[in-house]
């Protein structure tokens, strides 16, 4: 008989090589692009790791030092983004899915359901170490000559984050796993969201202070041990902190390294154990629940509990139109989760604009505003990600659903209308907090921060017309899951658009910038600029889509 | 006497699809307090008649006029007039049933107080109180297709166009659908629909449109239609497959 294990995996295969063959031409090139970019992205982070580690390991002093906090910051961020993404998705994942799938039937041993969802959980969360970590490391390896031994080390602690991170999602998907009885999916999920998300904004505050590089920057070997100490001191409770010190014997400073190792293999060792008991005491009883939740099982026509009128909230004229919307947003786990993760690439944003903020010097106004121009098109792809992945399919439902308000005395114009107000309330209120944030963390003037803020919020609102518009004018008939939608030949024009635009607004704000650093002044036509760009795009799509939704059959 | 103004109206409508005609100078019309029965094989356009009153559909030629109103040149006066009930009940998933009752109710521009009366009323003819406060994803093809109709007798339209009622329903949902369309006949209301529960249509209906490839192949009372078909005591089943075998 074949292994419980074969089995699974074989399943895995079936699924992924039907995907395969019935993903257009379309969606495999969006997929090869994404895969060159993930690479592209970790091979300049090693080069930048590289030059990096260069220049501090010949400085005998501060090199130490700078590396150490590094290391500890790249650890402990990756850790934070692997356990946060993996508690998002890992109640879908080690409970939901796993209720769903074909082996829950067969006389499989739960521990290795357990195991197999488990080794998941760890590739689905393995993408900050690939990206961070590993660079970092096989950096420092090549920057210090230290050849194969610290290769392997390397290797080695690479494996032990990925099985920490795993293990601490595990333990939060377990511990939440209660409250889906009192809280709705809905609202656990918002509530997570805002969790990590000042878990987040928190633990940036206390890992790059203001004022940081000063602390770091040493001239005596009293000044360095001190430094050394605050490193040693910012990050003592971070479950991180022992692989980072471990990582860091390059430079020969501690002796350590043994203690460092065994305390990861005995915090590892405890998770583990932590996470046997967990799934021998309730991993069956979760499977059950789980499997009985309404969106699993579908209970045809069970009856429910009576809610108050509809609209609830918006009971002015068009208000239900934008409630319908909000309802079935909330009432998605998927679309939440899907936020979810969303919201914390904004975290880790806002760390890397704090990092690069106490890093760069502001005398330089040519490096400083690219690095202000470059933050408002961080915060445009962090908005034209969520605008196609959730206002770009939109349209889609809205065609099989059509009749309802097709056949209503409802102007068409009206329901465009209503749609873009929700995607671009909700894109257009994350990207201004990204705005917000950016000027927080750079400790912007006033005027510099109004343009950043403003700039998001123009960037937020055109790059869901875009994506609103395109689905609207062309909707991705063949597409059936949102999360694909993207990869149609009208959602990669909607993307190409989007990169121009945001390549438009990028020369605008840096211009602002210089003109404002280097001489006090307000420059008012990229403002304009900015501004007539933006609002000639929403007004555009918004004619074309009425046009096209007026002529549409449904 | 004067004939009864018609609440739908077809004026030598054709429909193309890839230049080929789906209806084909279509003319007929529908008065209120009447029952019209639309019925033909599988492709002969009957789904495509009905979404071109309902402005989901846009005639290549001719005109169709809701209450005297063209459904082209003034669609919100037209669709204010009309209900749908489409032949795949696809709605909202994430909404209760009566949710997407309320909401259909808003579209219209009900009054609040009215539309609740009217929900409860409607629901309790089917039986279908508490079930409608689950989420529309989680019901049954037969649940929606009677929330469906719901709310297509919601606003109490002039004419309500029905492609389909009685697939995926019960006897009993069968029964209460015929005695809910008859009491709004009652009340003045009309109806078009297109089905091919033909013993159904046979108790419903006072006319018939028989379709074939978007023409009017056969039109009239169940008498007219047992003349056409030579079967002065057939059923209409039996004339539709007599007619059938002849086209
Ligand atoms: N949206 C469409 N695009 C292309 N062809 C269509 C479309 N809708 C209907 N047709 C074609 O028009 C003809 C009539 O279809 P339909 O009105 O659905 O018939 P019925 O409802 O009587 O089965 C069929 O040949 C069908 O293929
Ligand atoms: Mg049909």
């Amino acid at each position: 008989m074949r292994s419980a294990f074969a089995v699974m995996w074989g399943a895995v295969r079936l699924d992924a090589r039907r995907a395969f063959r019935q993903s257009g031409w379309a969606q495999r090139l969006v997929a090869a692009a994404y895969l060159l970019l993930l690479a592209a992205v970790a091979t300049g982070a090693y080069f930048m790791f590289l030059r990096g580690f260069r220049i501090l390991l010949a400085d005998e002093l501060g090199g130490p030092v700078i590396a150490r906090y590094v290391l500890e910051a790249s650890f402990l961020i990756v850790a934070v983004l692997g356990t946060a993404s993996g508690a998002v998705t890992s109640g879908r994942w080690l409970f939901l899915e796993a209720a769903r799938e074909t082996v829950a039937s067969l006389p499989v041993p739960l521990h290795e359901r357990f195991l197999f969802r488990f080794f998941g959980l760890a590739i689905l969360s393995s993408w900050p170490v690939l990206l961070i970590v590993l660079p970092a490391l096989l950096a420092l390896s090549s920057a210090a000559n230290a050849g194969l031994a610290y290769f392997a080390f390397a290797s080695i602690a690479v494996v032990l984050l990925l099985v920490l991170v795993s293990l601490l999602a595990s333990i939060m998907a377990f511990a939440l796993a209660p409250l889906t009885r009192y809280v709705p999916a809905g609202w656990l999920a918002l509530i997570e969201i805002a969790g990590f998300f000042l878990a987040g904004i928190a633990l940036v505050r206390r890992v790059v202070p203001r004022g940081l590089f000063q602390r770091l920057i040493v001239s005596s070997s009293a000044e360095s041990a001190a430094a050394l100490d605050y490193i040693d001191r910012t990050f003592a409770w971070m479950p991180t902190h022992p692989l980072a010190r471990a990582a860091a014997f390059v430079f020969g400073g501690s002796n350590d390294t043994v203690i460092d190792l065994l305390t990861v293999a005995l915090l590892i060792g405890t998770a583990a154990v932590l996470v046997a008991v967990l799934v021998r005491l309730f991993y069956s009883r979760i499977l059950f629940a789980a499997a009985e939740t309404v969106f699993l099982a579908k209970p045809q026509d069970a009856p429910a509990r009576r809610l108050p009128p509809f609209p609830r909230v918006l009971r002015w004229r068009h208000g239900f139109l934008f409630e319908r919307q909000a309802l079935e947003f909330f009432r998605s786990p998927d679309d939440l989760s899907r936020a979810a993760s969303l919201v914390l690439i904004l975290v880790f944003y806002v760390f890397t604009a704090r990092a690069m903020a106490a890093m760069t010097v502001s005398g330089r106004p040519e490096l400083y505003s690219s690095v202000v121009a470059f933050s408002v098109a961080a915060i445009g792809y962090m908005a034209l990600t969520m605008a196609m992945r959730f206002a770009f399919p939109a349209p889609l439902l809205e065609v099989q659903r059509g009749w309802i308000i097709g056949a209503s005395p409802m102007h068409l114009h009206e329901t465009y209308s209503w749609q873009y107000f929700f995607w671009a309330g909700g894109i257009g209120a994350v990207s201004a907090a990204g705005g917000l944030l950016t000027a927080w963390s750079f400790g912007f003037a006033a005027p510099l921060a109004a343009m950043t803020v403003l700039s998001a919020v123009a960037v937020g609102m055109s790059v869901t017309a875009i994506a609103l518009g395109q689905g609207t004018v062309f909707p991705a008939r063949g597409a059936r899951d949102p999360d694909y939608a993207s990869t149609s030949p009208a959602g990669i024009a909607a993307i190409a658009l989007s990169g121009f635009y945001l390549w438009a607004v990028w020369r605008y704000v840096q211009n602002y910038a210089q003109v404002f650093l280097s001489t006090g002044q307000v420059d008012s036509a990229s403002v304009v600029g900015v501004l007539t760009l933006s609002c000639a795009i929403v007004a555009g799509y918004w004619g074309w889509a009425v046009h096209a939704l007026e002529n549409r059959s449904v | 006497m004067s004939k009864p103004k018609p609440v739908l109206e077809y004026d030598k409508v054709s429909k193309y699809f890839n230049n080929v005609p789906a209806v084909d100078g279509l003319a007929l019309s529908v008065a209120a307090g009447e029952i019209v029965g639309l019925i033909g094989p599988n492709g002969s356009g009957k789904t495509t008649t009905i979404k071109m009153a309902c402005g989901l559909y846009r005639p290549d030629a001719g005109a169709v006029r809701v209450a005297g109103l063209d459904v082209v040149k003034d669609p919100t006066g037209a669709k204010r007039r009309l209900a749908y009930v489409p032949d795949e009940p696809v709605a909202y998933d994430r909404l209760t049933g009566r949710e997407f009752l309320q909401f259909v109710g808003e579209l219209f521009g009900l009054d609040r107080g009215y539309r609740e009366s009217r929900i409860d009323a409607l629901l309790d003819a089917y039986g279908l109180r508490g079930m409608a406060e689950g989420l529309y994803g989680t019901f049954s093809r037969g649940t929606k297709q009677k929330i469906s109709m719901c709310a297509g007798l919601l606003h109490e339209p002039d004419i309500l166009l029905i492609d389909e009622p009685m697939v995926g329903l019960d006897p009993q949902s069968i029964q209460t659908t015929i005695s809910l369309l008859e009491e709004y006949i009652k009340r003045g209301g009309a109806a078009f629909i297109s089905t091919h529960t033909l013993p159904v249509a046979e108790r419903l209906c006072g006319r018939f449109v028989m379709l074939a490839r978007g023409r009017v192949a056969a039109a009239g009372t169940l008498a007219e239609m047992r003349a056409e078909a030579g079967l002065p005591r057939g059923s209409l089943e039996d004339c539709y497959l007599s007619l059938a075998g002849k086209l």
